[in-house]
């Protein structure tokens, strides 16, 4: 029941300041009453008021009475007339400094500050448990002593049975395997453990004399959090034990205890973290809605009778509050009568125990409505299928792992993963088999990494995976220990035997970018150069310049009559196509055999003229899809979508379209910027304001590049050396013999928008 | 009558919060959020949504009325009554507040133990 010595210690605390401001305020009116000056007269009402206000609210009756008298002397500070003067030096003479200040309300505020508990502290209750899975009597010895040391347990096994028998007793925090266990491989133990109930929240480590590379990421792909090396260090063992602690909170269920009796609560406290759950006491009632607001419990235990506030009356509390409606309570009662229960169940409590408690009883009905709770979490947060984590769920546990990760300066990878030819398996085998495949790929992901790792059905066959603190080789090798694994699963339908693979695309936090979207951009992008290099991959870097080369670029060809009706459409391939105009129709067939267009636009008035084309073109280029358009009246959109009915005949196009789609949306977004006033074109390339509206929404530093030249032709605003990044930057572009300085801010929002600050620089700045 | 639940305490006296502060939770069983200027108190209110603002008439940076005028302003759709804490007790300066829409007047000094009963008689028959 809160602390009077702090409380006491609180108040004393004020008088000392009390005591002066007094000082300040007597050498205030004597400096007023020597210069009389409005600035003295101000300072003076000012602490006049502070004083009479706040030693009044704590009772110091005489002080704030003379601090009133004072502020009403000089109440129009503006204009001190010399009577005032006089009135403060006849005050000044009047009052007694020498008689301490003394609190008519001593005893109520002592009170009220002993009722605050934010100055008391709880400490933990029970010490935490790590499980050792070693062979070598010495080295657990050696541990046992470490985690004395650390006020945590280290128990051991040296067999699966036993690590398992011992993970039934009591609850754990973590395992730690060691990577040698004579014959045996403690990766294959780790993952033989983690098929259990019992291992299946635990964190693991593994402890090990050979740090190498491939040890490592075996390690890390049997789930490992952490890699010991042997011999252990006080120093790395202690950080293993706090990322255990941290990781169990984060997973333990949380339960607030509100009880007044410090005895039971220790007990029942005890019982509970016996459990596993994460247990947090208060004695004071009152304090329910904060310790609520700070502890974020998942369930509630309210003593049913409590000085200050009964447990109906808390439980009413939590039931009308926005955040504890619908927060588990069960109550513990003395009365067994039937009123007092209807009255417990009127109030919102869920359940109850009588008193006295007995063990067994409560730990049951705690277990029952933590696990509807966690099922209802689990429900809304898991994608039904397969068991990882839904989209919405993913995206705002990655913001938070992200932003962490940033905090601590460490690198995250994003691994977006798509089945190959789901599809035809769909078709083939039927639906219902394509479920099972991803099933067990859910399954799969969730036996592998580690805990803290999130992994999450992006939609259909696609599945995202972030690995937090590793870096992009380490996740290229863990990537492809799972596609192996995959790979070798085999399905059995009534169509026959078959097994999947799928292609991975890898982007690196924060080096690849810094939000979430924009990791998922470059992994898509590199998850279809994955796709296009033949499947069953993981691709970690983007592929050089394809569109550069021109190899990759998809062909188009256009025969139309009138060439310049082609100039439009030139505009709208950019160069993310290949485009070849053919205006003389003799030549058509020709060209159209030289260059094998994966699509062929004819304008439809020329199909008109001449019937015998089509036939003819087809038998020069038999792979080509075929378009009709009218070329004179053609725009972006009807274009776009052309070439999205294309798309489908191929991986390459349907790049090629999605970049090009992109692309003109940043180009009509950017020109909308332009329009608003924005964004500003002069001779010396674009300059966008710093205000708010101006945030120009610029993505790919090629795509932005190759926008800008779509729009600004003429001027060659050379972007290539400009990288953008996540955190604020500069970087000095050269531009046609002048120097352009480009600020790029931090990126704003999820949709990948920068905002850019370009200013010419003149020649001397330089 | 609807009962008062949270409230926004704003004073730049930081012995006055903390008194006010626990004299409101524990005696008074509300909620209590607090601010020490005019700003955080905006501030806050972009995320919490009090029962019953309670402003501190002399602040540096913004003063009470300031701090009222930018709460109606900016959160149009905040209902809740608004009440000033003053040392001035003046009838017309009480009154001027009033009618700059403050749901009523405390004076300073006030016995933090009567505080929340003082705001309930100001702010619950004022709801109603």
């Amino acid at each position: 029941m809160g602390d009077p010595t702090s409380a006491g210690a609180r108040l004393n605390q004020y008088i000392t300041k009390l005591q002066s401001q007094l000082l300040e305020l007597k050498g205030l009116m004597k400096a007023f009453v020597e210069s009389g000056t409005p600035e003295d007269a101000n300072s003076l009402h000012k602490l006049a008021h502070r004083i009479h206000g706040t030693a009044g609210v704590l009772g110091f009756q005489r002080e704030s009475e003379f601090a009133e008298q004072v502020e009403a002397a000089v109440v129009s500070p503006g204009e001190p007339s010399g009577n005032t003067r006089g009135i403060v030096r006849q005050l000044l003479g009047g009052f007694d400094w020498d008689v301490e200040p003394k609190s008519s309300r001593e005893t109520g505020i002592a009170a009220l500050l002993a009722a605050d508990r934010s100055l008391v502290t709880e400490s933990p209750v029970v010490p935490p448990r790590v499980l050792l899975i070693e062979d070598d009597p010495d080295f657990v010895e050696q541990l046992v002593q470490m985690g004395r040391s650390s006020l945590v347990d280290v128990l051991s096994a040296s067999t699966v049975d036993e690590a398992v028998a011992i993970a039934s007793k009591h609850s754990l925090q973590g395992v730690i395997v060691d990577y040698y266990l004579g014959d045996l491989i403690g990766v294959d133990i780790a993952l033989q453990l983690r098929e259990f109930e019992q291992f299946r929240d635990l964190p693991f480590a593994f402890v090990s004399v050979d740090d190498s590379l491939s040890t490592r990421v075996a390690c890390s792909h049997a789930g490992g959090v952490f890699f010991l090396e042997k011999p252990v260090s006080d120093n790395s063992f202690s950080t293993l034990l706090r990322r255990f602690a941290a990781m169990a909170e984060r997973v333990r269920s949380r339960i607030l205890l509100v009880d007044d009796d410090p005895d039971l609560c220790l007990e029942v406290a005890n019982w509970l973290v016996d459990e596993g759950w994460a247990v947090q006491v208060e004695h004071d009632a009152r304090r329910l809605l904060e310790r609520c607001r700070e502890w974020r419990p998942e369930l509630a235990i309210l003593d049913l009778q409590m000085p200050h506030l009964s447990g109906l009356e808390c439980c009413r509390l939590l039931r009308t509050s926005m955040h504890w409606a619908d927060l588990p309570v069960i109550f513990l009662t003395a009365n067994k009568d039937p009123e007092t229960q209807a009255q417990c169940y009127e109030a919102g409590a869920d359940d109850f125990v009588d008193k006295p408690i007995i063990r067994q009883k409560l730990i049951a009905r705690v277990r029952n409505r933590l696990e509807r709770q966690v099922l209802l979490k689990h429900q809304a947060e898991r994608d039904a299928l397969t068991g990882v984590l839904n989209r919405s769920a993913f995206l705002q546990r990655c913001d938070m792992r992200l932003a962490e990760a940033s905090r601590q300066d460490t690198t995250a990878t994003l691994c977006l993963m798509d089945m190959d030819d789901f599809k035809r398996i769909n078709t083939i085998h039927g639906h219902l088999y394509g479920d099972d495949v991803l099933r067990s790929f859910g399954r799969k992901l969730i036996s592998r990494f580690r805990l803290e790792d999130l992994r999450c059905r992006w939609g259909g066959e696609e599945f995202v995976l972030l690995l937090v603190g590793s870096n992009i080789e380490e996740a290229e090798c863990v990537m492809e220990r799972l596609l192996e694994e995959f790979a070798k699963l085999e399905f059995t339908s009534p169509a026959g035997k078959f097994s999947v693979t799928c292609s991975v695309g890898l982007a690196q936090f924060p080096g690849d970018g810094g939000t979430l979207s924009s990791l998922i951009s470059v992994a898509d992008r590199r998850l279809h150069y994955a796709k296009d290099q033949g499947k069953n991959r993981v691709v970690i870097a983007d592929p050089t310049t394809p569109s550069d080369d021109g190899v990759d670029r998809p062909v188009l060809a256009m025969i139309v009559e009138d060439p310049s009706s082609a100039k439009a459409l030139r505009d709208f391939v950019m160069d993310t196509h290949e485009l070849h105009v053919i205006s003389d129709i003799g030549k058509a067939q020709a060209e159209v055999s030289r260059h094998q267009p994966d699509v062929i636009f004819v304008d439809n008035e020329l199909l008109l003229k001449h019937p015998e084309l089509r036939p003819q073109l087809r038998k020069c280029a038999p792979n080509s899809s075929f378009s009709r358009l009218n070329a004179g009246r053609v725009d972006v959109d009807q274009f776009l979508k052309l070439l999205r009915l294309a798309s489908t005949r191929g991986e390459k196009l349907a790049r090629a379209h999605k970049t090009l789609a992109h692309l003109h949306d940043l180009q009509a977004r950017i020109l909308g910027r332009i329009n608003e006033g924005c964004i500003t074109a002069t001779p010396q390339g674009l300059v966008t304001t710093a205000d708010e509206k101006a945030m120009s929404i610029l993505d790919d530093r090629n795509l932005v590049g190759r926008a800008l030249e779509a729009i600004f032709p003429d001027q060659q605003l050379n972007l290539a050396q400009c990288t953008l990044t996540s955190s604020m930057s500069e970087h000095l572009v050269p531009y046609e013999g002048r120097t352009l300085q480009v600020t790029v801010f931090a990126h704003v929002g999820h949709n990948q928008e920068y905002l850019l600050l370009i200013n010419p620089l003149d020649q001397d700045q330089v | 009558m609807e009962m008062i639940r949270s409230v926004l305490l704003v004073d730049d006296e930081p012995d006055i919060l903390m008194v006010s502060r626990i004299a409101l939770q524990t005696v008074g069983k509300l909620e209590v959020e607090t601010a020490s200027s005019g700003e955080e108190a905006l501030a806050k209110l972009t995320h919490a949504q009090p029962d019953v603002v309670v402003l501190d008439m002399m602040m540096p940076g913004m003063d009470g009325l300031q701090t009222l005028n930018q709460i109606k302003e900016r959160f149009p759709s905040l209902a809740c009554p608004i009440v000033f804490m003053t040392a001035k007790t003046q009838q017309a300066e009480r009154e001027m507040y009033l009618n700059a829409g403050a749901a009523g007047v405390i004076n300073k000094p006030f016995d933090p133990m009567l505080l929340p009963d003082l705001l309930r008689s100001i702010v619950e028959p004022a709801r109603n």
